[in-house]
């Protein structure tokens, strides 16, 4: 086989029958990495706000004691700050363009590391909750548990392990299956390419 | 806690990230809406000049009629989207080329990679008495074989069939030339092998 043979033959192809697009407007980029991320990234953004929401319903949901309901809502409060940073800097990651002009490597590196970068700020974000959610499931179970049982030293260190165990097991868990459902295959995908691109 | 994680996500991965230049951004959103139609038109003109390299492009990225149609329309939304940053001072098809291929290489679809067993390839052996015949063949077993490569293979196999140099080509993929010319002979053996593997020689 030679490859002159394929070149005439693919000079000579024909192209009468291919159908392009007459209005530009109608076109919309779906399959491309970037589109998939930002659908994912709304839906998540979406799926946080209510989360959020409903926190702050917890409350009255659960019917806590009016003692406690400054100590929540403080905690509340540090929450929301955190998440409105976390937030904004999604915002500006969504709103950043992969640059499809460059060579192919620079382009495939840079989409490489925006979407590790927007992992890595996911990750600090969700652990970032997880004193929140410690103080705030402690707060619940304080204002349930009787103050006699509560002196007991070695409870409270058991009961301590424990909240932070739960807290840090469902953070990590929802973490890394929202990783690895939104992003986690375009990482790796890219990767794979760029180790193509390797001398 | 908090702090230090985001220092590290700072430091770490900045070079890149604001390396990218961002002049599309601003450009792209008025471009298409405020001057629409001599851009549209210029960019229709082109585009229609060029449409049979961007449709060879989506054949050999991909499989079914339908798959390449949905990356032919990829690329040319991602065409139109990078117009704007179009400096004419290059060649049209070089820059275009870029655009395609990083389109393609990205294109992510749930492909099943099993090379076909059945396919539409015409039964009878080529006869000299029908050229066409023959060049089609030719063509649909270069496809069949080209498919199976990996994507930045077939971005190799694309720039060698459009003559470019190892030069051009180490420039359009952002690797050295000793690198362009070593990794583009390893795909035309892989591709040389992956014909004979059809039973077909050319």
């Amino acid at each position: 086989m030679n490859f002159d043979n394929i070149q005439a033959a693919w000079n000579q192809e024909r192209n009468d029958n291919i159908q392009l697009p007459t209005v530009l407007s109608d076109l919309k980029g779906k399959k491309s990495p970037v589109k998939k991320i930002r659908t994912a990234m709304r839906a998540e953004l979406i799926v946080q706000l209510i989360g959020l929401i409903v926190v702050g319903f917890f409350p009255q949901i659960l019917n806590l004691h009016s003692n406690f309901l400054l100590a929540f809502y403080m905690t509340y409060g540090f929450m929301i700050i955190i998440s409105i940073y976390y937030f904004i800097r999604f915002y500006f990651f969504y709103n950043r363009l992969f640059n499809y002009t460059l060579n192919s490597k620079e382009s495939l590196y840079t989409l490489y590391y925006d979407i590790k970068v927007n992992i890595e700020m996911y990750r600090s974000f969700n652990y970032a909750l997880i004193p929140i959610m410690v103080i705030m499931i402690s707060l619940f179970v304080v204002a349930k548990i009787p103050l006699a049982s509560l002196m007991d030293q070695s409870h409270l260190l058991t009961l301590g392990v424990i909240i932070l165990a739960i807290s840090t097991l469902l953070v990590y868990g929802f973490m890394e299956f929202g990783i690895k459902l939104g992003y986690g295959k375009y990482l790796k995908e890219i990767g794979s390419i760029l180790d193509q691109l390797r001398e | 806690m908090i702090g230090g994680s985001l220092t590290t996500i700072k430091k770490n991965p900045s070079p890149p990230v604001t390396s990218p230049p961002p002049p599309i951004q601003t450009k792209k959103k008025q471009s298409p809406k405020n001057q629409t139609l001599p851009t549209e038109n210029d960019f229709l003109t082109l585009l229609d000049a060029h449409k049979g390299i961007l449709h060879k492009i989506s054949k050999m990225y991909m499989e079914s009629p339908e798959d390449q149609q949905d990356l032919l329309q990829e690329i040319i939304y991602q065409l139109w989207k990078s117009y704007p940053s179009f400096s004419h001072q290059s060649k049209f098809s070089t820059w275009m080329y870029r655009v395609a291929l990083n389109t393609a290489i990205t294109f992510f679809k749930k492909e099943k990679r099993k090379p076909l067993t059945t396919s539409s390839f015409p039964e009878n052996l080529p006869t000299e008495e029908n050229e066409a015949i023959s060049k089609e063949l030719k063509l649909s077993h270069f496809y069949k074989a080209v498919q199976q490569l990996e994507k930045i293979e077939k971005a190799f196999i694309f720039y060698h069939l459009e003559n470019y140099t190892h030069k051009e080509i180490s420039l359009q993929l952002g690797i050295s030339e000793v690198n362009a010319r070593v990794k583009l002979n390893r795909a035309k053996n892989k591709l040389k092998e992956l014909i004979k593997k059809q039973g077909y020689e050319f």
